[in-house]
């Protein structure tokens, strides 16, 4: 009886100390895991607050964001739209370069010869890069023009809107 | 509302076009060379923009900036001066003398923007001139005016923008130079300062 008495004593202490050990460990992964939690939440607003987030999502955006340049080309003869296109892509390359061409996703919307108003559309991180571009294209074929920065929009139809007004 | 300094059409075709495009673009006074005055100011005047007369000097040491400085004053005394040095001494009399009211920089001239130049033109009632022509001639020049821009807003100096058009094409609408300014410091709208008149 005694030694029976004393196995489960022993056995009992085994156990209270066995659950007393889980029981710790289970406070520390939970401190750990508060303490985890707590560092990610005030690194984030440290990224917040300095924008870097933003810009990190945006740039890993997969599609950026469009911007359409309206502009009036005074020239001294007609221009076809082709021509206007291909003078705008070389002038982009003459600064920038291939890559340039790339990032820009230059594109050549509309383009009317007759009253000179056309619409580029770029993306938001270049439209100011392509208006300087456009402004130092002084001269095609010999004739002399000058593209003229009307407004930047986001919309294709709020550019169509302000051609419309214009004309 | 805005004022470029400095314009020279070649001939009164030029001048005709050119004061129609600068009166759309908002352009309210245009400053014409004073050899052109009297031929050219009638074009603008009938489109309503004010004419002010400009005379340049140049000089390449200290004493030829007095001479040509105190030269001009008394011959021109009404007429804007805008002096371009050739070195440093003659930029910083240029710079600290009232009767020049604009100072061209050029890449030689573009690391003695600094602190020290603004206190001195601020005391001078003189401004840093900026040429967009020669954008124009050599897009190269992107690089050492973008090294002013900077330098002209970091250190807040006062500047004007003129254009020195000698044709129709050759001027600058504002808001390309808006966006050469977005380009250069990221603030875009800084570029107003120097197409302010007065």
């Amino acid at each position: 009886m005694d030694a029976l008495g004393t196995v489960l004593t022993v056995m009992l202490i085994l156990v209270i100390v066995a659950l007393a050990l889980i029981l710790v460990q289970r406070y520390r992964i939970e401190k750990l895991e508060g303490e985890v939690k707590r560092l990610t939440g005030l690194i984030a607003n440290v990224l917040k607050a300095s924008g870097a987030l933003e810009a990190l999502s945006q740039k890993a955006q997969y599609r950026p964001r469009k911007r359409y340049i309206i502009f009036r080309l005074l020239s001294e003869k007609p221009m076809p739209p082709s021509r206007v296109e291909g003078l705008i892509r070389r002038q982009v390359r003459d600064l920038y370069g291939d890559y340039g061409i790339a990032e820009s996703r230059l594109h050549l919307v509309y383009y009317n010869p007759g009253t000179g108003y056309g619409v580029v559309r770029t993306t938001q991180m270049w439209k100011d890069k392509l208006i300087v571009a456009l402004s130092l294209l002084r001269s095609m074929d010999g004739s002399r023009i000058l593209v003229i920065p009307v407004r930047v929009t986001g919309s294709i139809k709020r550019a169509r809107e302000i051609i419309r007004e214009h004309t | 509302m805005f004022c470029d300094y400095l314009i020279a059409p070649s001939d009164r075709k030029h001048a005709r076009i050119m004061a129609g495009i600068l009166k759309k673009s908002g352009y309210s006074c245009v400053g014409l060379e004073v050899s052109l005055y009297k031929e050219f100011s009638e074009e603008f005047e009938q489109q309503g923009i004010r004419v002010l007369p400009v005379i340049i000097i140049e000089a390449v040491d200290e004493k030829q900036a007095k001479r040509v400085a105190r030269h001009a004053r008394s011959r021109h005394p009404n007429s804007t001066i805008i002096g371009r040095a050739s070195s440093a001494q003659a930029f910083r009399f240029f710079s600290r003398d009232s009767r020049v009211d604009i100072v061209e920089v050029s890449k030689r001239t573009v690391n003695l923007v600094d602190r020290n130049e603004s206190l001195i033109l601020s005391k001078s009632g003189s401004r840093v001139g900026i040429n967009l022509s020669r954008i124009l001639a050599n897009p190269r020049n992107l690089g050492w005016m973008a090294n002013l821009a900077r330098r002209i807003y970091r250190y807040d100096v006062p500047f004007t923008l003129y254009s020195a058009a000698t044709e129709w094409n050759s001027v600058w609408h504002p808001r390309q130079i808006v966006a050469l300014f977005s380009e250069w410091i990221g603030y875009g709208r800084y570029a107003f300062l120097g197409l302010a008149p007065g």
